[in-house]
């Protein structure tokens, strides 16, 4: 039987002769396989469960699931090992009250492997927060709290009175959001599209009567770097609230352009509606 | 109260589940590493002297790509495989920011307006914070040692061998280590990869938790509106946001871009800062070294971010507000 602590360099007995039972290794390295494990599954069931769609765009989630699934491979291979290797050392000794030794000749973990008492429970605590936030049912689908998002999106920056521009013809422009912001910031685009009919979808938060906050709050990698992009809707026509709360999703279609916010060194999109070609914005799904 | 538990909870789970994959895979190459990387391997390749050292250290990042998070696992072998600890410091404080996803992200960012001046004073930046780091780090070392800067689990193992294969060429060790099945070897790995797993995501969860319930408390509004009212506490201000955002380094620079009001300088103390410290990564360098190592790397990184950055804000701002704008933050390239 090989004397795996110190080959794989995690440990070296050469130096230091200390003493603790067996029993105590071993329930150590059952303890890291269960919390390990533990933590590949609630990864694999975290992607299964959609519990990820919240936090984490979508390029991301085939990560975590890849990343608990190694977690599983890796606990298993080890849980076989230690098994194989507790079977051996029953044979080996017939006792539970084995110290080690330098000449001893059984599995042994790697190096800091608790030479406090109880250091391994410590470790665990943490560790089944993650776990614990799963079994009862967190995070939940609803995301950031909608007085979270107010607090993130600010008081609406007064825009004053908005000239006219002149309409282009054409077909209307459906753009993401994304689009929508990345125009703002170049010249080239406002020029394009200011005087364009444009059909935009995002969340609405009331300023006025007849002004409105258009919003989407953007992930990149994780909901901790969520910021929150922003346009204004400009109506001629009083917006009924009672049918457009805050935070509707909303499909919104009118004429572009775009303001200028010299304290937030911005341009900000407006999209006006109203007049004769009704209210242009229809409540959509929640995305 | 109830909707501040909720937005924690978000907030926790987004750091700790982003970051998880990338700890699985730094230790299974940690695993790998401390299973088949001969022992004197590092120490034969990397120079003697410490300045060509550290700055090796510095550049890795662009041949060995690591997130933070992943870096101070297999950091941690390296070191235990003989690796100078000023250059694994700079190794780890650089790899974040000067690596290809990482500077791609940033360009994607910050153009058109700052683009590649951006991407090079951000890659700039970080690669010298962390040589000089690096090179503070040697210093002290040589000072007090070894074991008053590591802790007990990141020390090279005792080897009187290697004192003599220094002096013989080839892979001596390799024809000293008794042959190992790959039953065996395969074992190893895992139980040096679980091992490494468990003792670094418990700080990162700790780190994880504390990030999450200080942006309960501090926003990045909060930021926006304290530098609106005192311009001179833009820099320090936006580097207290890196330490507390706790964000990833391929998505940090998607953040900076949505500060429409903040100047370059502060934008680039916040990501060149970022990836060097913050809460997880303060909780996880406690895994690996003593407080004194870890208080001098704190310092050199926040004093010289700050001094950069003041350099660079009175040296260079390309863009107080053009008919252009401040850059977009619409582009989503994780």
């Amino acid at each position: 039987m090989d004397h795996i602590g110190d080959d794989h360099g995690g440990h070296d007995h050469a130096g230091h002769g200390h003493g603790h039972g067996v029993s105590d290794y071993y329930l150590e390295q059952l303890l890291t396989v269960f919390v390990c494990g533990a933590m590949g599954l609630t990864a694999v069931l975290m992607y299964a469960f959609g519990r990820l769609d919240v936090i984490l765009i979508s390029a991301l989630r085939p990560w975590v699931l890849a990343g608990g699934v190694a977690l599983l491979v890796v606990t298993a291979i080890r849980a076989v090992s230690l098994w194989r290797s507790v079977s051996a050392n029953a044979a080996d000794t017939g006792a539970a009250g084995h110290v080690h030794g330098p000449d001893c000749d059984h599995d042994h973990g790697p190096e800091d492997h608790a030479h406090m008492p109880g250091g391994i429970y410590l470790k665990t605590i943490p560790l089944m927060v993650p776990l614990l936030l799963f079994v009862m049912g967190l995070p939940s689908s609803a995301g950031f709290s909608k007085e979270n998002i107010d607090s993130r999106l600010g008081k609406a920056v007064d825009i004053g009175e908005v000239k006219d521009v002149a309409a282009k013809t054409g077909d209307v422009l459906a753009l993401d959001f994304g689009e929508l912001n990345m125009s703002a910031y170049d010249p080239g685009k406002r020029d394009a599209y200011e005087g364009r009919r444009v059909k935009v979808e995002g969340q609405l938060k009331k300023v006025s009567e007849k002004e409105y906050e258009l919003f989407t709050m953007k992930m990149t990698c994780c909901a901790a770097d969520t910021i929150p992009l922003m346009a204004r809707i400009k109506s001629d026509i009083v917006v009924p609230q009672s049918q457009f709360p805050d935070h509707q999703w909303v499909s919104v279609e009118g004429l572009l352009q775009f303001v200028e916010i010299p304290a937030k060194k911005m341009y900000l999109p407006v999209i006006r509606i109203g007049g004769k070609s009704g209210l242009g914005l229809q409540k959509i799904a929640a995305k | 109260m109830f909707r501040d538990v909720q937005d924690f909870v978000l907030n926790f789970s987004s750091i700790l589940w982003e970051a998880l994959p990338f700890i699985v895979l730094g230790a299974i190459i940690a695993g790998i590493l401390e299973e088949l990387l001969p022992q004197t391997l590092i120490t034969r390749l990397m120079p003697k002297a410490a300045l060509p050292a550290v700055m090796i250290g510095g550049a890795l990042g662009l041949i060995f790509p690591m997130c933070e998070c992943g870096i101070v696992v297999v950091m941690r072998r390296l070191l235990r495989k003989g690796l100078p600890l000023s250059c694994c410091v700079s190794y780890m404080l650089a790899g974040p920011i000067v690596n290809v996803i990482v500077l791609f992200s940033t360009y994607v960012a910050l153009d058109p307006h700052y683009g590649w001046p951006a991407v090079a004073l951000r890659a700039g930046m970080g690669y010298s914070i962390a040589c000089v780091t690096g090179l503070v780090v040697h210093t002290l070392h040589r000072r007090t040692g070894t074991a008053a800067l590591l802790k007990e689990a990141s020390l090279p193992p005792p080897s009187p061998k290697s004192i003599s294969l220094t002096v013989i060429d080839g892979p001596a060790d390799e024809e000293v280590a008794p042959k190992k099945s790959w039953l065996k070897r395969l074992d190893n790995i895992s139980a040096t990869t679980l091992h490494d797993f468990m003792d670094i995501t418990v700080f990162l969860t700790l780190g994880a938790l504390l990030a999450a319930f200080a942006k309960v408390v501090v926003t990045p509004e909060d930021i926006q509106t304290l530098t609106r009212e005192a311009p001179f506490l833009a820099i320090p201000a936006m580097m207290v946001l890196a330490v507390v955002l706790c964000l990833c380094s391929e998505a940090d620079a998607f953040v900076a871009a949505s500060f429409t009001e903040m100047s370059l300088s502060s934008k680039m103390a916040f990501l060149v800062l970022g990836p060097m410290l913050d809460l997880k990564l303060l909780l996880m360098y406690t895994r690996v070294f003593r407080w004194k190592l870890i208080a001098t790397i704190v310092t050199c990184t926040v004093s010289l971010t700050l001094i950069t950055s003041i350099v660079l804000h009175q040296v260079y701002d390309p863009l107080p507000f053009t008919a252009g704008g401040p850059p977009p933050v619409s582009s989503p390239t994780p």
